[in-house]
């Protein structure tokens, strides 16, 4: 499970084996590119959490 | 002379209400350029030939009665197909839905026929409206990219094949193609057009986009298919205000908020151009101000990339399941990554989402729109991608509504844009500032493609 304290290439690390049990371990190692970038962007979000008063948007009903 | 093909929405809806050109006319003479000039741009899924030549028929028959409904009344448009067409094929381009025909229209379908519009046929989407490229061809140069995921509506219009056209825009889908092809593209707030009956991508993310050559054109179009709908969980109730009527409403030169963070994200060539056409605005009465971005770009598209991927795979789970195979790459891997994507860091995207849009928003009360270059470069020279939507996402993002509109040629001979954004559910006032800037710089571009419709039969 990714943390603030997990770095990019766990996060990549831990994608990769979830897509292993998931996909397969020939599909993982396809889709090895895609998921190294979504590690970025997950690490990106875990190192610039909102106050933990903010509410998501969803719908922008606000 | 323009032949009726060359006709914007306003001119063509001109003529018609003065009985100096029947539907029917327009739709044989739209029907002969797309005879000269489909084999090679591979704009259409469907072109409902008898389809649209009845509803013609009709609507020359309501102007002869005396039933005239109003600026879209026989005006031919075609439809990105993702949008549901009663009884037409809906494909999303993709195998999945090759054979998908279903039994209503979209709201905005519904809404452009009670307005009086005739649905042309079905325009190329790139698969699922996602990144896989389209066969679709940029009419500018066939070795760059048209843009997408609504290439065949922006390269449509562009080409003169229709005079407007629905597309959608999650990313950058309307706007970025526009801006390749040289065309107005356009993107009302989130909310304000229903989505029922388009095939999603993303739920909370997705908006319809409207493709014409004017900004007058977009007005039109947005009135017609604005406004609340009970099937669309996330349609507002807003009023919708005459948006034709507003294009004139700008009694001084506008206050224009330059986003400067993003302008060097932009290649040379594209940001010395925006700096030109800034100082013409200037020059013509604009008053300008730096604006910074509150939050740092690259987190906005990371929290969109995951928003986008999360809710592509909540749509496909159940047919991923049964149909991967028939997939292609691009969306595929998409799907495959939402699929990987805690839940937990899915709703810190949509936390960071809220804070962004609000912070934003303050940055609109001061100013009357925003700018940036409408892309970083012009089409890029690379037919395995649909180019780069990162000016588009911060806005679509937020649910801002925005305007692209062509802005001259690079060195190259390619279409240049810039982009205006406005306030949520201020497209009044985003077309006034659109309107004024298109008159002030007045740049109309045509690709270099036969001036001709075809033969006549």
């Amino acid at each position: 499970m990714a943390t603030p304290r997990s770095s990019q290439a766990e996060i990549a690390g831990d994608l990769v084996a979830k897509a292993q049990a998931l996909f397969g371990k020939e599909r993982a190692e396809a889709i090895r590119p895609v998921l190294l970038d979504m590690a970025g962007h997950l690490w990106q979000i875990l190192h610039n959490l909102p106050h933990h008063e903010e509410e998501p948007a969803f719908f922008f009903k606000d | 002379m323009a032949e009726p093909f060359e006709l914007t929405v306003a001119q063509a809806a001109e003529q018609i209400k003065g009985r100096a050109l029947s539907p029917v006319d327009l739709v044989q003479s739209l029907l002969r350029r797309a005879d000269l000039l489909e084999p090679v741009l591979k704009v259409w899924v469907t072109l409902d030939r008898e389809g649209a030549l009845d509803a013609a028929r009709q609507r020359e028959q309501e102007v002869a009665r005396g039933i005239y409904r109003g600026p879209l009344h026989g005006i031919p448009v075609g439809i990105k197909d993702i949008f549901y067409t009663a009884g037409m094929k809906t494909t999303a381009c993709s195998r999945v839905y090759a054979d998908f025909v279903p039994s209503y229209d979209a709201t905005a379908v519904a809404r452009l026929r009670e307005a009086g519009a005739i649905i042309l046929g079905k325009t190329v989407t790139t698969e699922f409206a996602t990144f896989d490229p389209p066969p679709t061809v940029n009419p500018w140069d066939p070795a760059h990219t048209p843009g997408g995921s609504s290439s065949g509506s922006a390269v449509g219009v562009a080409a003169c094949m229709f005079p407007a056209a629905l597309g959608s825009q999650t990313a950058g889908s309307t706007c970025r193609p526009a801006a390749y092809n040289g065309i107005v593209g356009f993107k009302p707030t989130y909310g304000r057009v229903s989505r029922y009956g388009v095939i999603p991508v993303s739920w909370s993310l997705d908006t319809v986009g409207i493709l014409t050559r004017t900004v007058e054109d977009a007005a039109i179009l947005l009135s017609a298919i604005a406004g609340y709908d009970p099937n669309d969980p996330s349609a507002s109730r807003e009023p919708v205000p005459d948006y034709r009527g507003a294009l004139h409403t700008l009694t001084t030169g506008p206050v224009i908020g330059l986003v400067r963070e993003l302008f060097q994200h932009a290649d040379g060539e594209v940001r010395g151009h925006t700096e030109e056409v800034v100082n013409r605005l200037v020059r013509a009465g604009a008053k300008v101000e730096e604006v910074p971005l509150p939050h740092s770009l690259q987190l906005i598209l990371s929290a969109h990339r995951v928003i986008l991927a999360v809710e592509c795979a909540a749509f496909h789970e159940g047919l991923f399941r049964e149909h991967a195979h028939l997939y292609s790459p691009k969306i595929r891997a998409l799907i495959e990554a939402g699929m990987l994507v805690p839940g937990v860091q899915y709703v810190q995207a949509q936390r960071l989402r809220r804070m962004v849009r609000r912070d934003l928003e303050g940055l609109l009360r001061r100013v009357d729109v925003l700018l940036t270059p409408a892309t970083p470069s012009p089409a890029p020279r690379d037919l395995t991608t649909t180019g780069d939507p990162m000016f588009q996402i911060p806005w679509t993002f937020c649910g801002f509504p925005t305007i692209v509109l062509p802005s001259g040629l690079s060195r190259s001979g390619l279409p240049l844009g810039i982009q205006l954004i406005g306030a949520p559910f201020a497209e009044g006032r985003l077309l006034a500032v659109a309107h004024w800037c298109e008159a002030t710089l007045a740049v109309r571009l045509s690709p270099p493609l036969p001036r001709g419709a075809g033969p006549r039969p």
